[in-house]
């Protein structure tokens, strides 16, 4: 109490503004009888001040605990006055502040529609648009005929933004508006997808003589995106001017239907030489409908160019990827290995790119490019070599697999071997076993070695290292070798080999998980109990788990049975669970529970709503509202 | 050619930026006066067109700022904004704006506006 | 019988994504947007090998209830680590030492202040600071002063790397020749930098959403905070910049990764650009 009074004093009294910014942000935490002094200090001539000052009265305004009349109600009805203010600061800040929290309060902001301010019908549009949820789009359609024309066009976006279908005809009606609106409809008519205007826009097109909306609404049609929009487009085609026959295109390329010839090809390569992604990915739907070859280097090009760090990379080197094998481009792509001087990432793609191609001419220029200097490209091109298997590929590649000094190189010709499946390579591989430190490299290893002579390889079974096996238990699917593997010493061994029995799921697998769930080693149980879910077996073994002291087996067994187990059965062994001690336990049970959804289940778990622990009720809160 | 185009409203920029690229003019654009004070530190800005209302850094604010900074401070400013009233139109021009154009406007309206302003440029 | 490849990557479902993206959001402010799940995985699947964990799910509930300080680090190494380098962004580094130093020395001299005081908020495996240290070392107009130069990561695994100061190629391929003969050992390709920098940063565990963390720094003269922001969605983004805001003096500046920007986060900074980079001011 004596606190906010106290805070309100520095905030709109202390000399020094860092104090008074730290006065502001702790107000955040107050009550309604800090609304008023925030406001005030929204005047502060610091602008950090004033910023904290704004941000917290949108944390009072989102706030749902302990008032009467919702806050976010309270402050927005205490800020809309600023909307009249001289000052754009803070009419501005004013509308940051409703942005936020006035979907709480739609009823504050219809109102404003009705004001005899022009500029705050338009805020209050544009309000209304921005937030989204909570509003009534139909009340907004009244002010389509407003005489100021700025509030019609605000009131067209809100239509577009609120997706509000019902009102395209009424949009149609809008495009015989002046310019300005005009420009704002098709926005919304694009945004709403609306085929219903594609004939009024194709008219637009032929007969309106402002360029602007000539352009854009060419542009909307490509973003409507039917089959209808080809008719208007082809018919305006020949008339079009340079740049307007570009946006045609863009628009056509997206609906599949581009007629073939040669200024439709240039127009679509100096799209995708264009900087944005997104005009790049309909260029390469262009490409690809006219089998444009042409395009391959500026392909290339891109893919080298294009920053692997970034989030969205995989997409979009696959869909590059996708367009070169889509077109006839093996020779293409040769020469230009041959030719061109390219960058590191543009190589390693087009060597890529002629090992999915499985291109024989590349060969011999693959073998030297092993001894590139940069790894990237002698990884790829031991991959693309294994693709494309030819007979004197192998002796350079069991070379790299042994001396090369970059793991990656080994590890991608060692594939490669396994992927060409040479007796050759046999020797030189089980030899790299004795001394690989690293685990993956031991597992592709083994997995190109059974690939070539898996017999042979099995032989020697038992004078394998423990990383050896591990690795072979996870890649083999026979219950002879696993349980070869079981009888081994080494406990990560037998661990791998268990649960690798519950993937293979036969009769004899798993007799031998049930074997170990008796075990009186807690991993080996655990694992055992793991492998039980994996094979989808049901079985009284796995039900005594449900006892065990260890919390981490019984949560593991909880799993298991789900995935095991009948509904009826479930239920009736893991409702007792309820009660476990151990939190993970429960939060696990209940949401087994809560997927088979019956109305006992519904019951059972909503008398546990009390439940002492915060993160079990909130997660029996949560399943409840879903069933 | 370069004119720097600031306005929160997509629509509009896109709009102005359109009728400018039709007359030869290159663009940049930002969505605040924040965002445009660092536009005109990292390119050559010619001209520059804003709104007024607009968030974390309004118009009038914006050409307080590039008005005080001695290194842009002579770069024209067009005011394109709703606010119809005397009063705002005042304020813009005591901020320091070269002109002061009321939304909507039109394709002519700015590039003559944008001549009307070159032209005194050139006089001097 | 047929052989399968070993499976080392993990999918996740829907829920359990939303689950680990908010307890990750809460831990560390980073938002993983919905399209990025692949990225999660991705980077995610390798730790769920070596825990022997075999699926999200488990992994969730092993971070909540069994995890200890060292696998929260891991989930964080594998979010947020970047490769970085020495002089990163260079054109900055030079209006840092042309132009903000001298206006801080200025400045400092002014109040009667013989130190200047530095912040590189995500210092990752310390290229960063150690850039900084050595533009100060070598600064002549700094001789006489105290500096003290702060290096903060929310990862304590790329900390230790950063005091082992030892790098590889990659790392140092912006370091201008004179730095490089002066603080820079050659031992076989790896590159173990001078004492002499080394001591002058202070290396400290600091995650920036996190209030009582940030707050052991403050008066800082100039903060690097470069390449983080990214990570973080607009509400972090906003509370990380008002922490920093607290911790740094009036009229201190920051500095935010070439391709980040402030406009729409805050208007506490204010921008000013010299020589086209972007330094922000508290006003």
């Amino acid at each position: 109490m004596k606190k906010i009074r106290q805070l309100v004093h520095k905030l709109l009294l202390d000399p020094d503004s860092s104090v008074r910014r730290q006065a502001a942000e702790e107000l955040s935490e107050a009550d309604e009888r800090a609304i008023y002094p925030l406001i005030k200090a929204l005047r502060d001539e610091n602008t950090a001040v004033q910023e904290a000052a704004t941000q917290s009265l949108i944390s009072i305004g989102s706030r749902t605990d302990s008032f009467l009349i919702d806050p976010g109600e309270v402050v927005t009805y205490m800020v809309i006055p600023l909307l009249r203010e001289e000052e754009a600061y803070l009419r501005n800040t004013a509308i940051l502040i409703i942005k936020e929290i006035g979907h709480k309060a739609p009823q504050l902001i219809y109102k404003l529609l009705k004001d005899k301010d022009p500029d705050i019908r338009k805020f209050a549009l544009d309000l209304i648009a921005d937030i989204k949820v909570g509003f009534d789009a139909s009340k907004v359609i009244p002010l389509l005929k407003d005489q100021n024309s700025n509030v019609r066009a605000a009131a067209v976006r809100v239509l577009g933004e609120l997706k509000y279908k019902e009102a395209i005809p009424n949009l149609i009606e809008a495009l015989k508006d002046e310019e300005w609106v005009v420009f704002y409809v098709l926005q919304s008519l694009a945004e709403l997808k609306a085929e219903e205007a594609i004939d009024k826009i194709g008219e637009l097109i032929l007969n309106t003589e402002s360029l602007l909306i000539k352009s854009e609404a060419i542009e909307t049609l490509g973003r409507i995106g039917s089959e209808k929009i080809a008719e208007p487009l082809l018919k305006y085609f020949p008339v079009a001017t340079k740049d307007e026959k570009k946006q045609i295109i863009k628009a056509l390329v997206k609906i599949g239907i581009i007629p073939n010839g040669q200024d439709w090809k240039e127009e679509i390569l100096s799209i995708f030489k264009e900087q944005d992604w997104d005009e790049k990915l309909i260029a390469l739907k262009g490409i690809k409908l006219l089998n444009l070859k042409e395009a391959i280097p500026f392909i290339v090009e891109e893919a080298g160019a294009l920053d692997p760090n970034c989030f969205d990379y995989d997409e979009k080197i696959q869909t590059l990827e996708q367009t070169i094998l889509s077109l006839d481009s093996e020779d293409e792509l040769l020469s230009i290995l041959e030719k061109n001087k390219l960058k590191y990432r543009a190589k390693a793609f087009v060597i890529k790119m002629l090992g999915k191609l499985k291109s024989k001419k590349a060969v011999p220029i693959l073998i030297n490019l092993l001894e590139d200097i940069r790894r990237d490209i002698r990884i790829a091109s031991a991959k693309a070599l294994g693709e494309i298997g030819a007979k004197e590929v192998i002796t350079p590649l069991i070379r790299k697999s042994k001396e090369d000094h970059d793991a990656n190189v080994r590890k991608a010709a060692i594939e490669a071997l396994g992927m060409i499946r040479s007796s050759e390579a046999y020797e030189p591989l089980l030899n790299l076993l004795e001394s690989e430190i690293y685990i993956d490299i031991i597992e592709t290893t083994v997995a190109s070695l059974l690939s070539i002579d898996q017999e042979k390889f099995l032989k020697n079974l038992k004078s394998y290292r423990k990383e050896v096996k591990q690795a072979l238990a996870g890649i083999t699917q026979s219950f002879d070798i696993l349980n070869t593997l079981l009888q081994c010493e080494d406990k990560e061994v037998k661990k791998a080999a268990l649960y690798a029995l519950g993937k293979l799921a036969t009769q004899q697998a798993i007799s031998k998980i049930i074997e170990f769930i008796k075990s009186e080693d807690k991993d080996l149980k655990k694992v055992a109990i793991l492998a039980m879910g994996e094979a989808n077996f049901c079985s009284e073994e796995l039900f005594q788990c449900i006892n065990d002291e260890d919390p981490w087996i019984r949560y593991y067994t909880v799993k298991s049975i789900s995935k095991a187990c009948a509904p009826e059965i479930v239920i009736e062994k893991l409702v007792p669970l309820l009660d476990d001690p151990f939190p993970p336990v429960i939060i696990a049970t209940v949401e087994v529970l809560s997927q088979i959804a019956t109305p006992q289940v519904y019951e059972i778990l909503a008398s546990k709503m009390q439940h002492p622990n915060k993160e079990v009720r909130e997660k029996i809160e949560e399943v409840l509202q879903k069933i | 050619m370069k004119i720097l185009v600031v306005d929160d409203d997509k629509t509009t920029r896109k709009m102005i930026s359109l009728i400018l690229k039709s007359k030869g003019y290159e663009v940049v654009t930002a969505e605040n006066g924040l965002e445009a004070l660092q536009k005109i530190g990292l390119e050559r800005i010619n001209l520059i067109l804003t709104d007024m209302n607009m968030p974390y850094m309004d118009g009038i604010e914006f050409i307080r700022q590039v008005r005080a900074n001695p290194e842009i401070s002579n770069i024209p400013i067009v005011m394109i904004t709703t606010e119809a009233d005397e009063e705002e139109k005042r304020k813009a021009f005591e901020a320091g704006v070269d002109d002061y154009l009321v939304k909507p406007t039109t394709a002519e309206q700015i590039s003559e506006s944008i001549k009307r302003i070159l032209r005194k440029i050139f006089n001097k | 019988m047929s052989i399968t490849g070993t499976s080392s990557f993990t999918m996740i479902n829907d829920e359990v994504f939303r689950q680990l993206r908010d307890f990750i959001y809460e831990k560390t402010g980073i938002y993983v947007p919905d399209n990025k799940k692949y990225f999660l995985e991705n980077r995610l699947s390798r730790i769920l090998r070596e825990k022997n964990l075999k699926n999200f799910e488990d992994y969730l509930y092993f971070l909540k209830y069994s995890a200890n300080k060292n696998d929260l680090t891991r989930l964080f190494d594998a979010i947020t680590t970047n490769e970085t380098f020495f002089f990163r962004e260079p054109q900055q580094f030079e209006v840092f030492a042309k132009n903000i130093i001298p206006q801080v020395i200025k400045e400092n001299t002014q109040i009667g202040r013989k130190d200047i005081k530095i912040w590189s908020a995500a210092c990752s495996t310390g290229e960063e600071p150690y850039t900084i240290a050595m533009i100060l070392h070598d600064l002549p107009e700094l001789v006489s002063f105290k500096k003290e130069i702060y290096a903060s990561d929310i990862s304590e695994s790329v900390l230790m790397s950063a005091k082992r100061a030892i790098y590889g190629t990659y790392s140092v391929r912006n370091v201008p020749p004179q730095y490089m003969a002066k603080y820079f050992k050659d031992s076989g390709g790896m590159y173990v930098l001078s004492e002499v920098i080394k001591s002058m940063v202070k290396f400290l565990n600091i995650n920036l959403i996190d209030e009582r963390e940030v707050k052991q720094l403050k008066g800082i003269d100039v903060v690097f905070c470069r390449n983080v922001l990214i990570y973080f969605d607009d509400k972090a983004k906003k509370k990380c910049v008002s922490l920093i805001y607290d911790v740094i003096r009036p009229k201190g500046y920051l500095f935010v990764g070439t391709s980040e920007s402030l406009h729409n986060i805050t208007r506490a900074f204010r921008p000013i650009v010299i020589n086209k980079v972007i330094v922000y001011q508290k006003v």
